[in-house]
This record gives structure tokens, sequence and C-alpha cells, in this order.
């Protein structure tokens, strides 16, 4: 008998899992709150989505000057600015109810770490966009345009919060499973700002988009 | 397996994966399957950007240059009884040299200056030992560099100590099982050195002549083990497994073993296994199954689903696991 599934050429699009508690568990109220967390990865189009249980949220502008120093100035002249950065760092938590939420749950963790990692072309090259993601998280983590912002995830870290012990199965294969109860994520990464300079060359009103009042 | 107290063993084997590491090949096994209690766990993953802007600029050039994979674990190794400990000191020293280079040139090293320049013998490594690591569907097969490895006797949880009270009725505590010499045991000794001779005849567990639980002082002066101790391994994983034969290529989507094709999106190892952890029973992903159809075998009627499950074991057990 021979496999017949077809070869893996579309993207991954992976929801949040939906089975959960009739509707009552954390991916039902993320669900019904529009609390997704979306990362894409640029190279390949794969999606993978979980429930925002976003536990810290940084977001960090800094400028670089262009200094000059001087016998006998009292201090250094700022000639211009170098230029900016935007960095973001956030933590999530994963958490399962149940031994087939777990199962879904690591293949949609397997996703989002394999998106670390860069598309490669014939010669096993790595592609230009590397390992960018496309990250969409409500009104924190978002361009001016209302959709995610492109990233260079310099840092995963994945950390299972082992306190909360593990769900394990029946041992009905003589594989072992351990699923954490409650994955912590932390993210950090440096974004890329779409934006296209106005007649003011100024960033437009609506940059960093929070979702505040007039934005 | 490394001698553990039987009802922890038990309770592993039913619900919980040891830890598993081996050089790769099975008959060299460094440190046998072994059930913790593990404390933390983490694993980073750091891609490499080089991130550079011109003057003014609003945003950065870009450049990628790989993504690196490293693995924290810290559990505890806990003894019930004086050989337990042992062989934690065992395991704990067999992984500590992992960190180490293999030294096999010898030469020398100067110090001083000047006319006090002295050449002292000095050893030169190369490489250390890459190690394969299995853990349940955590760790699956996973080629790393042991890169640092924290050993700490916990003084809290207190040690298994020498005792020279001298007995004259230990024999007599347990009769000898049947079959045996009338009177197998010396007559007298201290109670440290009475429970090393009982455990060793009984073949660690046995509990004929001595308990599990009742091996708690030994013979042997000046020594202490710990009932506890506290690891703490940090891992850096590299490309390929020495175990599942593995291929080192590059990590990423598509690539040479997706056949080259530069439109795949299929994960690059296209062995229809979960990257980077295991998920049991059920198919693998999408885009981790293989682009390449193979038929199965013939004599194949279990369905699908147990068929992927089986994947790993199978492996392993191939390899004698």
């Amino acid at each position: 008998m021979a496999d017949t599934r077809p070869p893996p050429e579309g993207p991954e699009i992976r929801e949040i899992y939906t089975d959960s508690l009739n509707g009552i568990g954390n991916p039902a109220m993320a669900e019904k709150l529009g609390a997704i967390l979306s990362f894409t990865h640029i190279g390949t189009g794969h999606v993978v989505k979980f429930p925002a249980a976003i536990l810290s949220f940084t977001d960090s502008h800094d400028a670089a000057l262009s200094k000059k120093y001087g016998w006998g100035s009292a201090e250094p002249t700022v000639d211009m600015t170098q230029n900016s950065t935007r960095k973001i760092s956030f933590t999530f938590a994963v958490a399962s109810a149940s031994i087939e939420e777990a199962r879904y749950n690591a293949q949609s963790i397997n996703l989002l770490i394999c998106m670390m990692y860069s598309a490669l072309d014939a010669r096993n090259t790595p592609s230009i966009n590397g390992s960018r993601i496309n990250i969409k998280g409500m009104n924190f983590i978002q361009d001016i345009y209302g959709e995610g912002v492109d990233a260079f995830i310099t840092t995963l870290v994945y950390k299972p919060d082992l306190e909360n012990g593990l769900i394990t199965s029946k041992r009905t294969s003589s594989s072992p499973e351990m699923y954490p109860t409650i994955i912590k994520f932390s993210i950090e990464a440096e974004v890329l700002i779409r934006a296209i300079a106005s007649a003011a060359q100024n960033l437009p009103d609506s940059y960093p988009n929070y979702g505040g009042s007039g934005q | 397996m490394t001698y553990q107290y039987s009802p922890i063993k038990s309770i592993g084997k039913r619900s919980y994966a040891p830890l598993t590491i081996t050089t790769g090949t099975p008959a060299d096994s460094i440190a046998e399957a072994k059930y913790i209690f593990l404390k933390d766990y983490s694993e980073t993953y750091a891609a490499k950007w080089d991130l550079t802007r011109d003057p003014g600029a609003l945003n950065p050039n870009w450049s990628y240059g790989g993504t690196e994979r490293k693995i924290n674990m810290s559990f505890t190794l806990g003894a019930r009884n004086v050989a337990e400990s042992k062989h934690n000191l065992a395991y704990c020293a067999k992984l500590i040299k992992k960190t180490y280079l293999n030294y096999l040139e010898e030469s020398t090293r100067v110090v001083g200056t000047g006319a006090g320049q002295v050449g002292i013998p000095n050893l030169f490594g190369v490489n250390p030992d890459v190690l394969s690591v299995n853990f349940g569907n955590l760790i699956q097969d996973t080629d790393v560099y042991l890169t640092k490895f924290n050993f700490e006797a916990d003084f809290e949880a207190g040690f298994f100590t020498y005792d020279d009270t001298a007995i004259d009725n230990w024999p007599m505590a347990t009769p000898p099982p049947a079959g045996a010499a009338p009177n197998p045991w010396p007559t007298i000794g201290s109670r440290g050195l009475a429970q090393d001779e009982r455990w060793n005849r009984d073949h660690e567990g046995h509990d004929a002549y001595i308990s599990e639980q009742g091996y708690v002082f030994h013979g042997k002066k000046g020594k202490v083990y710990p009932r506890s101790i506290n690891v703490q391994i940090e891992m850096h994983a590299i490309l390929g497994s020495s175990v599942t034969g593995e291929p080192a290529s590059p990590l990423g989507f598509g690539g040479k073993s997706r056949g080259g094709s530069t439109v795949s999106k299929g994960w690059s190892l296209n062995n229809d296994r979960d990257w980077p952890h295991g998920t049991g029973p059920i198919d693998a992903a999408k885009y981790c199954q293989p682009n390449i159809v193979a038929p199965s075998s013939p004599n194949d009627d279990s369905d699908e689903s147990d068929n992927v499950g089986e994947r790993s074991s199978s492996l392993r057990s191939s390899i004698g696991r």
C-alpha cells in the first residue's frame, strides 16, 4: 500500500486549538476576544497562531547619536541622529488542558521554532529573508496599517513551566510522551519599520500603532 | 540501564522518559538511561543577524548567518542508598569529562620570563566528543557538545556516611537464603562493612540479604556519598544525528533533501518526523511529511496513525535501544 499523502508544497496554516472544553477554555476565550498572536515566516508563508496569553511586553526605541568631542568644549556636539532602532521583547505562554491539545500545541510550537530557520535553495543556501518573521499581536504588535511587524527574531527561548507539571500519555507507544502543561516563550526581536515618508519627512502620526486615541 | 532505586525506576517506566546520553554508538554508552527529577529546562534558538545601518537610514541592511540551538537542563539525582549515590557520582564523572577536549598530545608550555623561563609538560587536546541525547519527545536523538556541567552536592539533604559501629549479630538479622552455606558471613565487623558486603552479595537489589532502603552506611573510612546531587547541564546542538543516521545537512525549509526544489516548503529533514519535539502517535505536521512517496512494507497492516507513532521507537529499537 503506497503512501498517498500529497507532497507538502503549500504553506502550513496552523490556527489555535479549538476543540478544548466546549468553548470555555483558553483558546476559546482567545478566539472570542480576538486575542491571537500570529507568526508568519516570510520565506515560506507558513503561519502559526497562539492564544495571546502575553505575560510581558517591552517596545524599546533607541537613538544612536553621532557625537563630536572637541578640546575645550564642556560636552560633545551632536551632529545628527545616526540611526534609531526599534526592538520588541515579549513573553507569552502556551497552555494545554488535554493530551490532544498538548500534541496539537506541540506541533504549533515546533512550527514556530522551525521558523527560526531559513528557507533553503537547491544548494542549501539560506534565502535572503533568512528567518525573518512577521508578528501580529493585537494592538501592541502591529504596524501603522494594522498588520504585523516584520521582525528579525534574534532569540527565542522555549521554557516549560515545570511547576505546573507535565501531561504524559498512557504509554501507548514505546516512545514516551511528556508535554509541559504550560510553556513560556521569550522573544527578542528588532523590527523593520514600514512607513512612507510624508511631506513633513516624519513618521506618520499612527507610528507606533498601539491603537491609542486618534490612531 | 544504570542501577536506580526500584520504585523510581518502575514509576519512570510507566510514565516518564529516561535521559539517555551516549557517544553515538549504542555499544559505547557513556551514561546510561536514567530517570531524573527535572527541575528546569529551556531551549534557546538564536538567529545570527548582521544588521547594519547606513547613516540616517530608517531600516537596516540585513544578512542572516544561521541559527544555533542550545539546551539547558537542571535536574536532581536522588539516592536512596549508598549504591545509588555511588552510581550517581560515577554518572556525573563520566559526563563531566565530556566538557573537556580529548587530550591526546603531550607537549610543553613555557612559564616565567627571561632567564627564568622553563618549559613544563602540558597536554593539548582536540575536539570534544559528540554526544547523542534522548529525552522522550523533548530531545529526540540530538547530537550535542556538552558545554557546561555544574555539579552541586545538596548538603541539606545529607550524606551516606561511614559507620564503624561494631556489630556481632548482623549475620543473624536476615537468615542466609535457602541452599547457602550455613554461615557465609564473618562473625564480627562494622555496620558499614557489613552493609557493603550484604549489598555486594545481593547483586544490587535482590533484597535477600539487605533491602534497598537498608543500605545506608558504608565501610569506606573518609568517604561520604551525597543523598542528592543538583546538576545543571548546557548543550550546544549540532546538525545531524549519529544515532538515527540523519545527515548533517542544514536545517530549514526546502533545500537539497527536499529534492532541491526551491518551491518546497517542507522541513529539510524530510523524514516524516516532527522536529524538534516529538508528538506521539499523531501524524507528523504537514510540512514535516515527506515529499518522496515511498511504498510501505507489504506486511504492514497497522493503521497509519499507529504506524507513524512508532517511527522513533522502531528506529531506536533497530539500533538497540
